[in-house]
């Protein structure tokens, strides 16, 4: 299959590609976003971020600033600390970061903090304490359009959800999101809001990928796993969600759809709340289990039991999408 | 912790977060993010105990819902307060 990635003029030594952000954290200027349903004002450059012209004041702000200075001593592994409305991230070599509000994010890099793994950072756990802080619902998956609705693939490490996504985006479907199921109740009917227009996939799978998409980098610097930015198959505007998937290893033989009802589809909800985890008691914990009881009442929920091996990611998609039709 | 007897007032914890699902009745602990589900009966006391009362109290409640003699209900339904005390479900007044 062809790929037709866009490889930037300024190619790193390992010959991937650069992310063409600035080199050092913090640009000059004010950059300006929308994502999420948010607006961002920002004085770090997100390559992958949606730009988006904000009038007056943004919905949330990514600052720099003191949080400990300069004769601070960073803990030997990453610290969170947290308080409501209030979550700190106490980087070992990358970053202190603190979110609070749900409108503010602070950022004191440490003396040689790498700032690709900073963005990561902030474009993960920092957006998910302000998602919690808002009492946003995120759930931690890949949003796929299926015509006028959505479904959200989730799914434990390894499983190969990216690469399932890429074969559903091969197909010609569109995405909001490869990470975030950022989920709202538009008028009582729960829809997910676009989020980044940015895939995540290890650097062996770019072969498979054949819609036009562009390599930004490496999402870490010494991790082989790939930061993909695809416009063009990305939906930006908030879609109606029809259900969810979780995918799951099993020994059965075939593959499976198991319905999750009643407390177990609460479970495995909750199990797949993004970052909730790594907030402790800064975010809006009744908002999030009040939107969960009401998400688990309204949207179908299956379990899919794959087997030990798996199939192809095409296959799966295959399968999928007949189950889709069907029910 | 004292002893809980049938006359130990108890009442939900401020730190639990409960709904029906599917008829499923499942609690949350803000304190420590767990889950726990509960059956028709532990649904019942844990929707009673909004407010307080004794386990006196809960026990003739639960007698009017099922059929069950009064010895086996008092020691189910102190076990079962005993255990929710433990998982911080519940305190005692």
């Amino acid at each position: 299959m062809a790929s037709n990635s866009t490889i930037p003029d300024k190619a790193m030594d390992d010959g991937i590609g650069y992310l063409p952000a600035p080199a050092e954290l913090f640009s000059a200027g004010i950059h300006t976003y929308r994502a999420y349903g948010l607006t961002f004002s920002s004085e770090i450059c997100f390559p992958q971020w949606p730009d988006f012209s904000v009038t007056g004041e943004a919905d949330v702000s990514i600052r720099q600033g003191v949080i400990f200075g300069k004769n601070y001593t960073p803990p030997d592994s990453v610290q969170i600390e947290s308080s409501p409305g209030h979550v700190l991230l106490r980087g070992s070599q990358s970053a202190t970061i603190r979110v609070s509000g749900g409108n503010a994010i602070i950022v004191e890099q440490l003396p040689g903090g790498n700032p690709a793994v900073i963005r990561q950072i902030l474009s993960g756990w920092a957006l998910a304490g302000i998602f919690h802080q808002r009492g946003m619902m995120p759930l931690h998956g890949s949003v796929i359009c299926d015509g006028d609705a959505c479904f959200v693939l989730c799914a434990e490490s390894g499983i190969g959800k990216s690469t399932l996504a890429i074969a559903f985006l091969n197909a010609g479907h569109t995405y909001l999101d490869d990470n975030v199921a950022l989920i709202h109740f538009e008028k009582d009917i729960p829809c997910v809001i676009p989020g980044l227009p940015e895939i995540r996939l290890w650097e062996d799978a770019l072969q498979h990928v054949a819609f036009e998409h562009r390599v930004v980098g490496r999402v870490k610097p010494d991790v082989n796993k790939l930061a993909l930015l695809s416009r063009a198959n990305f939906k930006n505007e908030p879609v109606i969600l029809k259900r969810i998937f979780i995918l799951r290893r099993t020994q059965n033989p075939d593959i499976s759809f198991v319905p999750l009802i009643g407390a177990a589809k609460f479970k495995v909800l909750w199990e797949h709340v993004f970052c909730v985890r790594f907030m402790g008691d800064s975010g809006n914990k009744l908002s999030l289990f009040q939107n969960l009881k009401k998400l688990a009442s309204d949207i179908a929920c299956f379990e899919i039991r794959l087997p030990a091996e798996l199939p192809s990611p095409d296959k799966l998609r295959e399968i999928i999408h007949d189950f889709n039709i069907m029910h | 912790m004292k002893p809980i007897t049938l006359d130990t007032i108890v009442k939900k914890s401020e730190d639990i977060f409960t709904g029906t699902i599917d008829d499923e009745m499942v609690a949350m602990s803000i304190a420590n993010g767990k889950y726990y589900q509960l059956n028709k009966t532990g649904s019942i006391i844990l929707a009673l105990l909004e407010n307080p009362h004794s386990i006196r109290e809960l026990c003739e409640t639960i007698q009017c819902h099922y059929r069950v003699d009064g010895g086996v209900c008092r020691e189910d339904i102190l076990e079962f307060i005993n255990e929710m005390a433990t998982l911080n479900l519940i305190i005692v007044i």
